[in-house]
Order: structure tokens, then C-alpha cells, then sequence
């Protein structure tokens, strides 16, 4: 048991992370809400030079949490590109660039991105998307396409659905330390009735439920990797559980942190906003928490749910108990 | 970077729960309830574990310990906690008495009262919380006063859990100056049934045995019976509620119930989808406090001090005992899980209280954070 990212993993998050903040970090996403060709001249050659192209998350565990390492510092700078996409694709070894899990709603954010994208379905049903002629999008959020069904490729298998998933989380883990790391910087600077914001009780029980969110989501995304890489059996269930935990996690301390702010982090000059609209892409795709919560209590009714104390290796006294009393 | 318990913790799990089967009624509920068969299971089941060195497996062989890993012990506990705790009140000398004593404590009083932890023979309670001083520890007022020889304790104090059964009291008393607070503070290691200390009940919906009075009037306390320094008590009761607060592996209990439920289709069929989906994030929930108790074990393992982090861990896993015994007690109606199910929902309406009410965990955590925000 060692529940901490291995210390070169943690090197390369760092360097990730000067290398986007060098590149313009969040005014990257700002400016590719202006010109989206920032993606593809700005902000994929970043991504190229920090090995994106090389990474195979499906390689071993180190591999895999330095994907997931990078697609975290992607989401806490809100980089408009996708990356988590970029890295299961390779994972994938498909021709396409990109891979995509959809559900519902026919939908791909940066769909319009060349390279060409793979779509999987939670059941594994797998197509190349033909742009739609349906010209809906959610409200605000930029960069989401939708798409409708095109030609049939094989099922992709209940571990390539899962990474999708497990990649978008770290990516809505790095959106929710963001945000908290603002509002406790915030909450330190700025002083009402005379006082810090943070020496306010109530403040302080709002940072530290966003702490307890967030360290309980970093912890849930490590071992959810780990386990895509340990038991990929349990890859699917685990995946959508980490979702769940995700779009919960990022909603509270989105949520904490606009309170905290007040009205400054919702002007777009302020990069809480920005963080905000972009992240919700990740928040309401492919499944909202509801859809994700359903989807994830079909599974544990058909394949349970891991824990000490469901493992089958280990019964539970009550079956120890019922199988003394047939013995002889 | 690892999150498997390892082959020790997996066979003493197995081992564990054997032991249970065959010497843990299926009725049992732990030791704070009506049930008048309770202390006898608990004085039986811990003799047992003493037997097999269980009791004490994180302490060092030398005194009756197994130099058990970190993590074995988190086996250990998890099981505990998650079977209604047969251990019952011995947790508490178990857990963090002994260790003090050993870390604390002269070579004499190792002597003196390590054994009987270790074998099982003695109970321990901590006298902390006083009418005037609960969260606000470091105001509390118990007077102790020189004498010839010792001390002169005068005071009350209040919530102590298992005071009934308890043969020892760690008492927290004041040997400063009021003002002094928390450097003005001792520990006296006490017998429960020395003149000067009386011990009343407190009924509560919690069960019996589990909240007492403790009314002190001139219990005299000899100097060898001052655990650290006097005036120096604080820095032992920090480390203790540090302690404290991982000690109890408390996510374990919900997840060997949600899981039972997982295991019954009958009663799923019946659960409504709304219920069904809270049941589903219940458990991921636990999932989610097992992993920050054991990021926090590993923490303290590595001499880490992440104060933030053992707060976090226990605020998760206190709200998750009441998110899911809410759960539970509308989701199991009836069968042989409901005794366990209404016991856990009975006991949860206090998990936000003991070891530093959730309040105070926030603004430990809280003040982490600012602090690294600086």
C-alpha cells in the first residue's frame, strides 16, 4: 500500500504544467474562445513537445498516471483542447486521433478538431461520427458538436469505454483544485468588515468542504487508475463511480468557490469563469450525474461493487456462519 | 504507487472473520447495548484476540505486541469496527492509552499497566470533556492541587465514553493557572474505583455504558501517576485525537452493510430507483473515506504531519455514516439486517460529535489550507 503518484510522475505533472503556464496557461482558453484555431496552432504543438504523441496509457500503471497526470494539469489551466481524448485514442491503438465516449445525447466537445474521432457507447458500440445537420448546442459551452451515428467500427472493449472516463475525471479533478486553490488564495487577500474573508467560520467551512472534496477525489482518481491497471475486470464499474464522485466533487467546489469570489468570478476577466464554462463540457458529457448514478447502479446490480467486503476470496461471517451449520 | 493491503492483511481478514463466526453471537451488536450478554461476549472475544497477540498488533513484541504493519492493523480495525467492534471498550487502551504509555511513560508504568491492556484484563476510558470544556479542550477547569506525595483532584467531567466498565481513567486536569491553557494541562492515569471518583450514567439514545459523569472530589494522584511531564498533558492528548481520528476504521461499518444489501435481490427489487441511486453513491462514498483513511495512515506511517489530511479523512467518514445509515435504515425494512441496520443508524446520529465535533475538523482543515494559500 502506497497511496501517493510515484515522485516521477509528480516531476512530470510539474513540467506539464510550466510548460502550458509558459504557453499562456487559462489565457490560452480565453483566447480560443475568440479563435478557435488557437487549439491546433497554440496548443497542441505544447502538448506535442511534452510527449503526448509517445504517451501509451494502455502501456503500464507509470504510463497511465502520467496520462492522467497530464490530462489533470490540462483541466486546472481549462486548456481548450482534447487531451483525455487524445491519450485513450493512443490507448486504443485505432487510426483515429481521437476517442470519445458518448451516451444520450449525440454529442463530442471539440468534435470539430481534424485527426479524425472514434465514438464509443457505454456498452461498447463503436462508430466514426458524421457531423449533424442538428445545429443544437447547449447554451454557453463552447466547443461541443454534435454528431450522429456514421460507419460501424468493432466493439470497443469494456476497458477502452472505462479509460475515456477515467482520463475526463482527472481532468475535472484539476478543474476542482484549481478553483479551490483560487478561492483559498482569494479568501486570504480579500478583506470585508474589516477582516479576511478567512477568518470568517462560515468561509472557512466552505474551504474546507472543498478541500475534503477534492482530497477525496484525488484519492478516488489514483486508485481508480491503479485499479484499470490491476483489475480491468472491475474497470467499467470503477470508471463510473469515479465519474460520479468527479461531477459531484467539481460541482460543490465550483460552487464554493463562486460564493467566495462573489460577482468577480463570473466576469470573464476573472479565470474562475472561464474555468467554469469550459469544464462543463466534461460535467454534462457524455452523462450527467443522474444518467452516470443510473448507469453505474445497472452495473453494480450485475457485476457488484469491490470492497473489502465483497470480495470474493474473503466471505462474509454470515456465510461462515450458515456453512458451520450444514457441516457435520 | 500500490493500494493492495497485502497477503498479511488478507489472511488476518479471513482469520478474523473466522473468529467472529464462531465466538461473535450473530445477534451481537457491540457493548452498548441492552443486550446483558454484551460485556460477556466482549471480556470472551478479547481474550481470545489477546491469545494470538490480536490485541495489541501494532504494538512492539516486547510488550505483548505483534510489530504488526500499519496496514495489517487497518485490516484489523476495519473488521472491528465493521463487526459491531467485539472488542468493545478495549479499543480505547488499545489504541491510544497503551501507545501513549509507551511513548510517554515512565519505565514503571509501562510495567505497571501495559500488561493488562495487552492481555485483555483492564479497560481504559479518557476523562477529557467537562460540562465547561468540550470542544474548547483547552479550557477545561478539573483542579489539581500539590499535596504531600501527589495531587488533589477536584472537578467533573462529562461524556466519558464506557466510565461503567472502565477499571483506568486518563484524566486531563488543570495543574496550571486557568490562563495557562493548554500548557497548564496534566494527565493522571487513575483506577475508576479510587475515593474521590464517582461515576454516573447518562441515559441516552446512544445505549448504556456509553455516556457517563465522572464527579471528582479530592481523588488523590500520586507523582508516579502523572503520564509525561506535568503541565506538559497537551502534546500527549494532540497526538491521541490525531490518533483517534483514523484510529476507527468507521467507513467499514457502512460498507459491510451496503454490501449485505448488494448481496440480497429481494430486497433491491424493492428498493425505489430514487433510494437506489443515493444507495449507489453511498457506496461509492465509502470508497472514497476507506481511501483518505488510508492516505492519512500513511501520512502518520511516514512521519508526514498532514493535519489537514487526518481532519479530511475523518469529516469523510463521520457524514458518511450518516448519509448512508439514512440510506440503509429507508432502504432495509425488515430481515435480518434491519437490528444491525437500526444499531448503525443509532449510533451515526453521533459521528459527527466525539474526537472533535465535525465543526472543529473543518476549521483544523480549514486553517491548513489558508495557511498554504498564504
Amino acid at each position: 500500500m502506497k497511496p501517493v503518484l510515484p515522485s516521477e510522475v509528480v516531476s512530470f505533472g510539474k513540467a506539464a504544467a510550466a510548460a502550458i503556464g509558459a504557453a499562456g496557461g487559462i489565457e490560452l482558453a480565453r483566447r480560443a474562445v475568440v479563435d478557435p484555431s488557437v487549439r491546433t496552432t497554440d496548443i497542441a504543438p505544447v502538448l506535442q513537445s511534452l510527449g503526448i504523441d509517445d504517451i501509451d496509457a494502455a502501456a503500464d500503471l507509470e504510463t497511465l498516471l502520467a496520462a492522467c497526470e497530464l490530462t489533470r494539469v490540462c483541466g486546472s489551466f481549462a486548456v481548450p483542447y482534447p487531451v483525455g481524448q487524445r491519450l485513450a485514442a493512443s490507448a486504443a491503438e485505432c487510426d483515429e486521433s481521437f476517442l470519445a465516449v458518448v451516451d444520450r445525447v449525440l454529442a463530442v466537445e471539440h468534435g470539430d478538431l481534424p485527426g479524425g474521432w472514434l465514438v464509443v457507447e457505454p456498452a461498447g458500440a463503436t462508430w466514426l461520427p458524421i457531423a449533424s445537420g442538428d445545429d443544437r448546442r447547449y447554451v454557453s459551452i463552447p466547443y461541443v458538436h454534435h454528431v450522429d451515428r456514421g460507419e460501424r467500427r468493432a466493439p470497443a472493449t469494456g476497458g477502452q469505454v472505462a479509460l475515456g472516463l477515467v482520463l475526463q475525471s482527472w481532468e475535472l479533478l484539476g478543474a476542482a483544485q484549481s478553483a479551490h486553490a483560487w478561492a483559498a488564495s482569494h479568501v486570504v487577500e480579500r478583506h470585508q468588515f474589516g477582516r479576511r474573508l478567512a477568518d470568517f467560520q462560515l468561509v472557512q467551512g466552505r474551504v474546507a468542504d472543498s478541500e475534503v472534496a477534492v482530497r477525496g477525489l484525488r484519492q478516488l482518481a489514483q486508485f481508480t487508475s491503479w485499479r484499470w491497471s490491476t483489475s480491468p475486470e472491475h474497470a467499467l464499474v470503477d470508471a463510473w463511480a469515479l465519474r460520479t464522485q468527479a461531477i459531484e466533487t467539481v460541482r460543490v467546489v465550483l460552487a464554493h468557490s463562486h460564493v467566495l469570489h462573489g460577482a468577480v468570478g463570473f466576469c470573464d476577466e476573472h479565470d474562475l469563469s472561464i474555468l467554469d464554462m469550459k469544464t462543463q463540457a466534461a460535467v454534462r458529457l457524455p452523462a450527467d450525474l443522474e444518467r452516470s448514478t443510473e448507469i453505474l447502479g445497472l452495473l453494480i446490480r450485475d457485476h457488484g461493487f469491490s470492497s473489502p467486503f465483497s470480495d470474493p476470496t474473503c466471505p462474509p461471517v454470515e456465510e461462515r456462519r450458515r456453512t458451520r451449520k450444514v457441516a457435520p | 504507487m500500490d493500494y493492495a493491503l497485502g497477503a498479511d492483511a488478507a489472511e488476518l481478514r479471513n482469520h478474523l472473520r473466522d473468529l467472529i463466526a464462531d465466538h461473535v453471537p450473530p445477534d451481537f451488536l457491540g457493548e452498548f447495548t441492552e443486550d446483558p450478554d454484551g460485556p460477556a461476549v466482549v471480556e470472551r472475544f478479547a481474550a481470545l484476540l489477546a491469545d494470538e497477540r490480536l490485541l495489541t498488533l501494532n504494538w512492539p513484541a516486547e510488550y505483548g505486541g505483534a510489530d504488526a504493519s500499519v496496514w495489517t492493523v487497518a485490516a484489523l480495525r476495519e473488521e472491528m469496527w465493521a463487526h459491531h467492534e467485539p472488542r468493545g471498550a478495549h479499543y480505547m487502551g488499545l489504541n491510544w492509552v497503551g501507545p501513549a504509555i509507551l511513548r510517554h511513560g515512565t519505565a514503571a508504568q509501562r510495567a505497571r499497566y501495559l500488561p493488562a491492556i495487552a492481555d485483555g484484563s483492564a479497560v481504559w476510558c479518557q476523562g477529557f470533556s467537562e460540562p465547561e470544556a468540550g470542544s474548547d479542550l483547552a479550557s477545561l477547569r478539573t483542579r489539581a492541587t500539590r499535596v504531600d506525595g501527589g495531587w488533589s483532584v477536584t472537578g467533573q467531567k462529562v461524556w466519558t465514553s464506557y466510565a461503567q466498565l472502565a477499571d483506568f481513567c486518563v484524566l486531563a486536569v488543570r495543574t496550571g493557572t486557568q490562563e495557562s491553557r493548554r500548557d497548564g494541562v496534566s494527565l493522571f492515569l487513575v483506577p475508576t474505583d479510587r475515593p474521590g471518583l464517582e461515576i454516573r450514567p447518562l441515559a441516552s439514545m446512544l445505549g448504556p455504558h456509553h455516556l457517563n459523569e465522572l464527579f471528582i472530589d479530592g481523588l488523590r494522584v500520586a507523582d508516579d501517576e502523572v503520564l509525561g511531564a506535568v503541565d506538559g498533558g497537551w502534546e500527549v492528548i494532540t497526538a491521541a485525537l490525531a490518533f483517534e481520528r483514523v484510529g476507527i476504521a468507521r467507513y467499514a461499518r457502512s460498507d459491510r452493510l451496503l454490501s449485505a444489501v448488494l448481496t440480497e435481490p429481494e430486497l433491491l427489487d424493492a428498493i425505489p430507483p430514487g433510494l437506489y441511486a443515493r444507495l449507489v453513491r453511498s457506496l461509492v462514498h465509502t470508497r472514497v473515506a476507506r481511501l483518505m483513511a488510508y492516505e492519512a495512515i500513511d501520512a502518520l506511517d511516514s512521519g508526514v504531519v498532514d493535519t489537514a489530511g487526518a481532519s479530511a479523512a475523518r469529516i469523510a467518514t463521520v457524514l458518511l455514516d450518516q448519509e448512508a445509515s439514512d440510506v440503509l435504515i429507508e432502504a432495509v425494512t425488515e430481515g435480518p439486517l434491519l437490528p444491525a441496520v437500526e444499531d448503525f443508524w443509532r449510533y451515526s446520529r453521533s459521528s459527527t460529535v466525539p474526537a472533535g465535533a465535525v465543526d472543529i475538523q473543518r476549521n483544523l482543515v480549514a486553517r491548513s489550507v489558508v495557511g498554504r494559500a498564504r
